[in-house]
């Protein structure tokens, strides 16, 4: 853990914050406890958890179970989160008009990409010409798995962000109603309460990791996009989606996922 | 004068945090030299002085004089120089000290408790040794002789005489060094993988003078006098290399011309020097007096940051970025409830090559240790206590200084022969 912080300071609102370094990003937690070492227990439980899925689903560690997938020929078996993340994507790229896609780093456009056979678990990618990964869905999905740690635990007012561009509010603000995150530009606040924000966009050196799976080029183009919404883990998808797709298909895609909203920022 | 005050407030402060719990123990343990600059170390010389002559008072001597007025720990009594321009100079910022022109008359004067060695290089030797023959505390400037024979053999008299004997390596006393080092020490950092020290220039390294005091003055340009940049400026860099690693260099090879100043000088303008020490870590020292882009650089590279020694900040591999929920966390503490501005695009941890790094010490800080360490020999001339581990510190930067010069002229990777090692 890169930080750990327990402040008594307000006895309103006994804190805990910590940080730590995982998915190329740095997570960082802050929730209402007023145990130190339950909260620094709980705070560990969680950079375990992300790392886990790192070491698991991240394609650019070779021992991982998706690099062994990307390597396989034929069909393979793999483990049960990483199968449900697959047939979850392949959902996910039908609902939004194949603008989110897990094997748009692939050198060819067969699609559907990969086959799943749910009986087994086992997965078939297309061609070995498919890459897949899971950088479009892996922070959001982590964030989703941490909500799940905190409610177990008992806490019910967190504020989650992997990286400042997925952020998730559980419960309100231990002072308000809510939790209220502004861009870090400036301009749009989002108030969020049992709900997420992901955002989408060039990055602070102007690049962008995404991907128009429709050619296969980078989108660098656009002012940033945010999408918020109940689920961490769709934000994260539709904002990826939303972000690649040109502008007169963001409304399609949106039809299929109410209650959810997006906007341009930094534009 | 408000400037001065400044610096006043800030050494009294560091100081004062060596004679405080926690970081005392850590720092005494690493820097055992700093003994003498406890507040305890203080107490014991109140009211007392030594009584100094300066043998040499050019223009370093003459910062050493403007120091020592201010220390009440010392009283200078004499001053000492064959050039007069120089002797009328110094008496001028202090007055009323007996003028001498023969650097033996200082030495056999009684109420000459301690001198300050300010000359030429390679009178270092032969002034020192008789300074302890007189029974005087020597405090001498850097680099502590010409040859490692006499450095050796300095050494060995000075720790025989029983005196205190200071070499003017004031980066041991620099609060920045001390406390970039207690971090590195502190592992925080990871393991050191290398050292980096360079000092680049542009000018001619020449002061005005009369011509028939030209080798007299502009002795650092001259071989007879000098291994120029090697013992005028490496001496203080190489030591950051021992000292971090706590180890002495295995062997060195390097580089030397002269590339620019063709103006009749001996010693090269233009140096690349590479020291690799026992486990294989490479310290590197360059200069070039003909270009000042780069400046005066030393770095301590460890596998989880880099500390910049000379600017007193602090590098890590893989920064933290300025953290919007930090700042919540501060406002939650304070009861303040409003918005955090932080949501953007990813972070991505490779990008912190961008980072400007986190300041050591408090900005402003100026003093470079070379009042404390003046101040250390002053209080360790009147008790009598040679502080540890601060005379070998000042061999080894002096001897591997002027081996670094013998593998440049004899373009050969040499190695310091056993018997040197004390």
């Amino acid at each position: 853990m890169e930080e750990f912080v327990h402040s008594l300071k307000n006895p309103a609102a006994p804190m805990v914050y910590s940080a730590f370094g995982a998915m190329h990003t740095r997570f960082e937690l802050l929730f209402v406890e007023k145990d130190e070492e339950r909260g620094r227990r709980i705070a560990s439980r969680i950079e375990d958890c992300v790392n886990g899925l790192e070491k698991d689903l991240s394609r650019h560690l070779p021992g991982s179970s998706l690099s062994a997938l990307n390597r396989a020929k034929g069909t393979v078996r793999v483990g049960d989160e990483l199968y449900f993340l697959l047939e979850l994507s392949e959902q996910f790229r039908a609902g939004t008009e194949g603008y989110f896609d897990i094997a748009a780093l692939s050198r060819t456009i067969a699609r559907p990409a990969y086959r799943t056979f749910p009986p087994t678990h086992s997965v078939e990618r297309a061609s070995e010409d498919i890459l897949l990964d899971l950088g479009g869905i892996g922070k959001g999905y982590a964030v989703e798995r941490i909500r799940t740690i905190l409610n177990e635990e008992g806490i019910d007012k967190a504020l989650v962000n992997a990286g400042n561009s997925s952020v998730l509010g559980v419960g309100a603000h231990p002072l308000g109603d809510e939790w209220r995150v502004e861009a870090a530009e400036g301009g749009e606040v989002f108030r969020l309460r049992d709900s997420a924000l992901s955002v989408s966009g060039r990055g602070p050196l102007g690049r962008t990791g995404i991907v128009n799976p429709r050619n296969g080029r980078p989108v660098s183009e656009g002012p940033d996009l945010a999408v918020t919404g109940r689920s961490a883990l769709v934000c994260e998808i539709l904002s990826t989606a939303l972000y690649a797709a040109p502008e007169e298909d963001r409304d399609a895609i949106m039809n299929n996922f109410e209650e959810y909203k997006y906007i341009e920022i930094n534009g | 004068m408000a400037d001065n005050n400044k610096n006043n407030m800030d050494r009294r402060s560091f100081l004062g945090t060596l004679g405080s719990a926690g970081l005392a123990a850590a720092a005494l343990t690493s820097f055992p030299w700093m003994t003498s600059c406890t507040p305890k170390a203080a107490s014991e010389v109140r009211g007392e002085k030594t009584r100094i002559g300066i043998i040499g008072p050019g223009s370093r001597g003459q910062l050493h004089i403007t120091q020592l007025l201010q220390m009440p720990e010392a009283e200078i009594v004499a001053l000492c120089d064959i050039y007069e321009p120089n002797l009328q100079a110094a008496a001028a910022i202090c007055p009323g000290s007996k003028l001498y022109r023969d650097y033996r008359e200082p030495l056999d004067d009684k109420d000459v408790d301690s001198v300050v060695i300010t000359v030429p290089l390679f009178r270092h030797y032969e002034i020192a040794k008789a300074a302890f023959a007189a029974g005087k505390n020597v405090f001498c400037e850097k680099a502590m002789c010409y040859t490692i024979d006499e450095c050796y053999d300095l050494y060995k008299t000075g720790v025989a005489s029983g005196k205190i004997f200071f070499v003017g390596q004031q980066r041991l006393f620099d609060p920045k060094y001390l406390k970039a080092f207690e971090i590195i020490k502190s592992g925080e950092l990871g393991p050191i993988v290398n050292v980096r020290n360079y000092w680049f220039r542009n000018g001619d390294w020449r002061r005005p003078c009369e011509p028939e005091y030209e080798r007299h003055i502009n002795w650092r340009l001259y071989r007879e006098y000098s291994r120029g940049l090697m013992t005028e400026l490496a001496c203080h860099q190489i030591q950051n290399g021992t000292w971090a690693l706590g180890m002495y260099p295995e062997k060195v090879m390097g580089s030397g011309s002269t590339i620019f100043w063709k103006d009749g000088r001996e010693v090269f303008d233009n140096v690349a020097v590479i020291y690799t020490f026992p486990n294989g870590i490479n310290m590197t020292f360059e200069s070039v007096i003909s270009n000042k882009h780069f400046g005066m650089g030393e770095y301590i590279l460890c596998n989880k940051g880099t500390v910049d020694l000379t600017r007193s900040r602090l590098y890590y591999e893989n920064p933290a970025p300025k953290s919007g929920m930090r700042q919540l966390l501060g406002e939650i503490e304070n009861n303040i409830f409003t918005n955090s501005a932080f949501a953007g695009t990813s972070f991505v941890a490779e990008t912190g090559s961008e980072d400007k790094g986190v300041s050591i010490m408090p900005e402003g800080l100026r003093s470079d240790g070379t009042f404390e360490i003046m101040q250390a020999f002053c209080r360790a001339a009147i008790t009598g206590v040679q502080p540890p581990k601060i005379l070998e510190e000042a061999y080894y930067a002096s001897v591997y200084a002027i081996l670094g010069d013998e593998a440049l002229l004899q373009e050969k990777t040499l190695t310091l022969d056993d018997k040197y090692k004390i």
